[in-house]
Formats: structure tokens, C-alpha cells, sequence
């Protein structure tokens, strides 16, 4: 089954990049894509400490081997102990687009322990709510105060009482402060 | 994706700043219900108000949870009173004060205006029955409000109706003279009264306003005050025109976040939306003061030679931010300076700092006027009546709102304190220099005509 899905001849795949950050990595995994006739029609790329993770969506003009996309790619980066992982993307409709939902932001502040994503996390997954960015670690002005941010799609069908309980509820037995708001309010206060 | 800056910016206005929105008045116009049976006229004021308002409180609520950020006070403004109930007599119109009250009850709003009337050229029957009822009005009731327009800038001050009104709140005063004459502050006089105001003691529903509409009070001196804090422990020197900057901002934030929520709440009770009023509106809280500012701009206190200064500098700042936050400004728009319901000038009118006549220079560059001024309960009508008419002069001449809510609180002198409750607060009684020297002039009566500033056209 995984060597048919790797053989997949397609069009359209996902690539993702990780490795050590430095310059250049967008620069030569782009220009490999070019030469071998890749349209990039979406990108994006985050740092961690130093750490680089990058996904690109590209479209060939030709149909294109799967594998030996991904051989090039590690052939290529071979020095740059980068590792590549690509996916054909057949189905053009995302898996969540049917469910409406609206979008929220969640944080919570308090003191750093193990567990406090899997426990706010859970409740997320129990009701299906989707995280669309997470952020932890942001810098406040104490630092015993650990901030985190979820960025979340809430269905419109769940009981929305009930999840905003069941987070508040749960960011107590972790001693943390949560809020739970519709996105909009932060764009209608700090955009023009 | 949002910035982390945006995200924890909002939150800390919220958590730490006092961010609300002060205010959610629904307007309710009664004029198709007037009729000259009394009877049906209460049954039909209970009956449109409980049923355009059953919801108001819940959608405000659950609006607030939706964006964190809390709705303290759901009101309702209806049609002014003296023109529905034109052909009532004051008895009646007691009725259907107690009427209004009992329906803002049953919805469970904080407060309901529009007792009111609009007199600036002259008294029409309706408006004296409904003069001579407020102060049982306001006494036998405790969520109503009530107004009077005795002066514009194209009309002129209706001097005879300043009297009238003076003549009104001693006799609140009187009747309610076991709560420090509470009735008073449910009364204001106004100089240009807006159509839109959602707040109290002036809303009510103008004549050229929709059968039902959303108008929503922000407030947010915590979070000025914080805002300008954090940027001079940045910047030690900051100058004024840098403070102006920033207060521009953080109004354009506080009308945004006002707006949207207000838009919403409309949205959910079917009815359009009308205007964001962008007043500083303090509570009888450490933080939530406008006095503060004064404090952090570097004066000692409000009063303090500078004081208008400052405050020009503030109500100018607050309105350029939030007229460009919102294109449905109105009501009030600048900031208040009720003594008693903010903490710090209640305290710097304790001291001797703020005196009456250093209030009412400052009323000269914002919004509203002599605001909850408790005065001594031996000053007589016609002294009131001098205090209210400088209050409108300086309306009427420099276009702009002013008004007066004075409560000369019966049985005290100046420096006794009176207690009237809840954001009301309370405040030390203030002297008046120069008293009992106004009335051989209030008592000519008449008009004081319109200025030349009428003659825009």
C-alpha cells in the first residue's frame, strides 16, 4: 500500500521541508521545483528555535513520478541533512470545508507544566474544534507567566455553553486564565 | 493569523484596563401609540416595550461572551414622553412614568429614558403636565429617567423654563430627601440635547429616529489612562502632541470593539443600528476614572491650573480617534466629568481642588456639562436656575451639548457628603460663591434669543 501511494503518479503534491534553518533553503528547493517544471501555488514556513519547516503545494506541467520527486529533493539536500516528505494531493476539497464553523481564538496564561496542551487539547478534539495556528512560549512582561494562543475553528452545531465550560473548567484544574472570543474582536481593535 | 501583539494587546485592555461597553440602549419610539385614554396608553407602553425588549439583556449578554468583552448596562430610550403623552395630566403622566418602569422591570433593563420634554421655545401643555410630574415621577420610580431641552443654539435659552426646571429639581430633591435626593440624578437639563444619546440621565428617542434602533456608550478611561502610563515610562519626555497620538488610538481601538459588538446585538434583534456615542464614561472605580488622567498627564489633580487644558486636549483626542473608527458617531461624543460617579474627581471636589467654578469653565471644551453635582440644600431655585442657564450659555454659544444634573441635597451643607448609590457614587457637597445673588435677574424671564451662530444658513 505505501509503495503503490509513493509510486503515485500525479500533478499535484504537497511538499514539506524540515531541517536545521539557515539561508537559502527556500531559495534551492524552489529553484529544484523550477528546473523540474513545478509550479509553487501555495507556500508556507515557520521557524522554532532555530529549526526550519516549510510546505509548498506545487503543480507540474507534466504528470509527475512521486518518486522520484522526492529522490531529487533528498539528493539535492543531501549535505543540508534536510528531510523532505511529500504527498499527492488528489481530493481538491478540504476535509473540514463542509462543516460551518466560526473562528475563534483561545489563550490561556499561567504557569508552565507538563501537559497543559494535551489538557486544553482534549476538550478541542472532544468537540471537534479544529486548531488552525497554535502558538506557546509568547513573551509577556512577567516571566512566570506562560502565554499560549489557539487559533480554533468552532462548529456552528456544537453547544457552544457547553465547550466554553468545558475550557474553563478544564484551564482551572491546570491554574491557568482562559479566554475564549470570536477572532473578530481582535481585528475590529488593532486593524485599520 | 493574528499577531501576538494583537491578541495580548486586546486581553490586557480587558483584563487590566477596564474595557466594557458602558452602555446598549434600545430605542423605542411610542409614537403611534399616542391616544387620549390613559388606561390603554400604559397597557400599550408595557405592551411594546416588553415586547420589543423581551431579549435585549440575554442578546447583550451573549454578544459580550461571544467577543469577551462585557456589556455592563442594557437600557432602553422611548419617544419623549411629553410629546406621546400630550394630552395627559401631570397625574396621568405619574401613571405612565410607573407604567415605563414597571416595563424596563419586566425586561430587566438598568434604566429607561425619555421622560422627557423639549422646551427651548417654549412650553406647550403637554410639556408643563409632564414638568410638573417628574418630580413625583422620578421619585415613585426607580429605573426612569428624565430631560429637558431648554436651550439650542437656534433658539436660544428659554429662561422661563430654566426657572421651571430649577423650581422641578428642589422639589425632587424635597421628595426624595431621605436618599440625598436621589430623584435629581435622574434628571438633567440640557443645552442641544442629541436625538441618540444611550446615556442616562439624557436618552431618549428623538422625532426624526426609526420605530426601534441600537445605539451603543463605550467607555474606556482605564483604558486611555493605561495606554498613556505605559508610553511615558517608556518615554519620560513625551510631548503633548505624541499624547494626543496616542489617545487617538487607543479611542480608535475602544469605538471599534464598541461597534462591533453593538452592530451585532442590532443584527440579532432585527433592528437597525444607529450610533456609537464616543464618550469617556467613568465609574465610581480606582482605574476607571477620568480624574486619572488629569493625574497621569502630570497635574496634581483635576482642577489644577491646566485642568481645561487637558481636558481639551483629551475630548479633542478621543473624538478624531473614534470618528475614525466608526462613521456612526453620536450622542454625546466627548468625555464626561460627573463628580460623583468618578472616584477621583468626587475625591479632588472633597478636597477643595475642583470647585463649581472650575467645573463649569471645564464643561466649556467637553461633553456633558455640571454632571452629578451635589450642591447644598438651602440654595434656593433661582440660584439653580443661574447655575443651569451659564451651563447653557456655554452650550448655545459654542454649539455643542451641555447640560445640568444638580442635586441640591435637602437637610446638608457644603462639605458633607451625599450618597446616592451604585455607578450613581457619591460625592461631597460643593459651595456655591456668590449664591443668592441671581435673582433679580432669573426672575425677568423671557427668552435669551438665538446667538449669531444660529445664523449659519
Amino acid at each position: 500500500m505505501q509503495q503503490s501511494q509513493r509510486n503515485h503518479e500525479t500533478r499535484k503534491l504537497v511538499i514539506a521541508v524540515f531541517g536545521r534553518d539557515r539561508p537559502g533553503i527556500v531559495a534551492r528547493v524552489s529553484g529544484l521545483l523550477a528546473r523540474m517544471g513545478c509550479n509553487i501555488e501555495d507556500a508556507s514556513q515557520t521557524l522554532l528555535h532555530g529549526r526550519f519547516a516549510g510546505m509548498f503545494v506545487v503543480r507540474s506541467m507534466k504528470t509527475l513520478a512521486q518518486d522520484h520527486l522526492q529522490q531529487r529533493l533528498e539528493k539535492n539536500f543531501q549535505e543540508q541533512e534536510l528531510i523532505f516528505w511529500t504527498s499527492p494531493v488528489e481530493d481538491e476539497t478540504m476535509p473540514m470545508a463542509s462543516v460551518a464553523t466560526a473562528p475563534f481564538v483561545i489563550t490561556t496564561t499561567g504557569p508552565d507544566q507538563v501537559g497543559l496542551v494535551a489538557g486544553i487539547t482534549e476538550i478541542l478534539a472532544q468537540f471537534e474544534v479544529n486548531i488552525t495556528d497554535l502558538r506557546a512560549n509568547v513573551k509577556t512582561e512577567d516571566a512566570s507567566q506562560w502565554v499560549m494562543i489557539y487559533e480554533v475553528d468552532v462548529p456552528e452545531r456544537i453547544d457552544r455553553k457547553q465547550f466554553r465550560q468545558a475550557l474553563y473548567t478544564r484551564a482551572e484544574t491546570l491554574g491557568q486564565q482562559l479566554s475564549l472570543q470570536h477572532r473578530d474582536i481582535f481585528e475590529a481593535v488593532h486593524r485599520v | 493569523m493574528l499577531t501576538e501583539k494583537e491578541v495580548l494587546g486586546t486581553l490586557e485592555m480587558l483584563r487590566n484596563e477596564h474595557l466594557d461597553v458602558r452602555t446598549v440602549t434600545l430605542g423605542i419610539s411610542l409614537f403611534d401609540l399616542a391616544t387620549h385614554d390613559s388606561v390603554l396608553f400604559r397597557d400599550r407602553l408595557k405592551a411594546r416595550i416588553t415586547g420589543m425588549a423581551s431579549s435585549l439583556v440575554d442578546v447583550c449578554n451573549e454578544v459580550g461572551d461571544i467577543y469577551g468583552i462585557p456589556v455592563v448596562n442594557k437600557r432602553i430610550s422611548v419617544s419623549p414622553m411629553a410629546v406621546v403623552g400630550a394630552p395627559f395630566s401631570s397625574r396621568e403622566l405619574v401613571l405612565a412614568a410607573m407604567a415605563l418602569d414597571q416595563a424596563a422591570q419586566a425586561v430587566n433593563v438598568d434604566f429607561i429614558g425619555g421622560f422627557s420634554a423639549l422646551v427651548e421655545k417654549g412650553l406647550a401643555r403637554g410639556d408643563l403636565s409632564l414638568i410638573e410630574a417628574m418630580p413625583e415621577a422620578l421619585t415613585s420610580t426607580s429605573r426612569l429617567c428624565g430631560s429637558c431641552n431648554v436651550a439650542t443654539t437656534a433658539a436660544g435659552i428659554n429662561m422661563d423654563a430654566v426657572l421651571l426646571l430649577a423650581k422641578t429639581i428642589k422639589t425632587a430633591a424635597a421628595l426624595t430627601a431621605d436618599r440625598d435626593g436621589l430623584a435629581c440624578a435622574k434628571l438633567g437639563v440640557f443645552a442641544n440635547i442629541p436625538q441618540d444619546v444611550p446615556f442616562m440621565a439624557g436618552a431618549y428617542l428623538g422625532v426624526g429616529e426609526p420605530n426601534a434602533v441600537i445605539n451603543l456608550g463605550v467607555s474606556g478611561p482605564g483604558v486611555v489612562k493605561k495606554a498613556l502610563q505605559r508610553a511615558m515610562q517608556a518615554d519620560a519626555h513625551l510631548s503633548l502632541d505624541e499624547v494626543s497620538q496616542i489617545i487617538k488610538r487607543t479611542a480608535f481601538k475602544v469605538t471599534r470593539a464598541g461597534e462591533l459588538i453593538g452592530r451585532e446585538v442590532a443584527k440579532r434583534l432585527n433592528v437597525p443600528f444607529g450610533v456609537v456615542d464616543l464618550s469617556l464614561a467613568p465609574t465610581p472605580n480606582v482605574g476607571d476614572s477620568v480624574g486619572e488622567i488629569f493625574q497621569v498627564l502630570g497635574l496634581s489633580h483635576i482642577g489644577a491650573p491646566g485642568s481645561t487644558a487637558a481636558l481639551a486636549l483629551l475630548n479633542d483626542a478621543v473624538k478624531k480617534g473614534g470618528a475614525f473608527a466608526s462613521s456612526s458617531v453620536g450622542g454625546f461624543s466627548g468625555a464626561f466629568i460627573p463628580v460623583s460617579e468618578d472616584l477621583n474627581i468626587a475625591e479632588a471636589a472633597a478636597a477643595g481642588h475642583l470647585t463649581l467654578h472650575k467645573l463649569e469653565a471645564l464643561t466649556s471644551v467637553c461633553s456633558v456639562g455640571l454632571d452629578m453635582v451635589a450642591l447644598p440644600g438651602d440654595t434656593s431655585a433661582e440660584t439653580l436656575a443661574g447655575i443651569i442657564a451659564d451651563e447653557m450659555a456655554i452650550g448655545v454659544i459654542n454649539r455643542k451639548t451641555t447640560a445640568a444634573r444638580l442635586i441640591p441635597v435637602p437637610g446638608k451643607k457644603a462639605g458633607d457628603k451625599a450618597y446616592f448609590g451604585g455607578l450613581l457614587g457619591e460625592a461631597t457637597i460643593m459651595p456655591v460663591p456668590g449664591a443668592a445673588g441671581s435673582e433679580k435677574f432669573i426672575t425677568l424671564g423671557g427668552r435669551i434669543p438665538a446667538p449669531l451662530q444660529s445664523l449659519g444658513n
